[in-house]
């Protein structure tokens, strides 16, 4: 959720009114459609570098 | 007769172009019908331990069709979109759909005239933001991710294309 939550939040500090953002989020989601592959990623990366 | 004959000509062509609009949708839905069954079948390949090939065998025809300008518009109406989105999403294991494939879609992506209505019918930005995120794809792929996101994203936050920063 970082990412889409950091965008959301620059547009807020833009200055972008809710309804707007309210639409990012219905297209772009709220971040946590694929956290479950993100988490998968973020756990075998330090094996990875272990291999490396 | 004379009089007639152009008429029934016209009347005639325009049946026809009805007829091929008809044919094209048709094509296309059972294109995006097979997309969705290759998804499946891969997702189900991946649990049982077995290789997913099922999206790779499809993607010449894949290719052939969507990357034709002349139906990019008829793409779109028929939400392939949708199905472009299941072909790009990590497997049952997180893996990432092949490079062959993230390749080819993310270059029709960028061809066709995508607009915000197609995306919330699609879906299709929350991946790119899953592709913006992860540190798997390779870097042209990730830059690709991000000026999609860019260019989808201008339309509802009311900026131009000339916006920069």
């Amino acid at each position: 959720p970082k990412s889409t939550a950091a965008s959301a939040e620059t547009l807020e500090l833009a200055g972008i009114d809710p309804e707007q953002l309210n639409e990012f989020y219905e297209v772009f989601g709220d971040g946590e459609e694929y956290a479950w592959a993100l988490e998968v990623e973020e756990d075998a990366d330090p094996l990875t570098q272990l291999g490396e | 007769d004379a009089a007639l004959k152009p008429n029934g000509k016209k009347k005639k062509r325009k049946l026809d172009d009805v007829d091929l609009e008809q044919l094209q949708d048709e094509k296309l839905s059972e294109l995006r019908d097979e997309m969705r069954q290759a998804a499946i079948a891969d997702a189900e390949a991946v649990r049982d331990g077995q290789a997913a090939t099922n999206k790779l065998k499809l993607l010449p025809k894949v290719r052939d069709l969507l990357r034709r300008q002349n139906l990019a518009d008829s793409v779109l109406d028929n939400n392939l979109l949708e199905a472009v989105r299941m072909w790009l999403e990590p497997l049952p294991d997180a893996s990432l759909p092949a490079y062959a494939i993230q390749k080819e879609l993310f270059a029709i992506l960028e061809s066709l005239p995508i607009k915000t209505i197609h995306l919330r019918e699609s879906g299709i930005g929350k991946i790119m933001i899953f592709y913006q995120r992860s540190k798997r794809p390779p870097l042209a792929i990730k830059h690709t991710a991000d000026r999609l996101v860019g260019k989808w994203s201008r339309p509802i936050i009311g900026r131009s294309d000339n916006y920069k920063d």
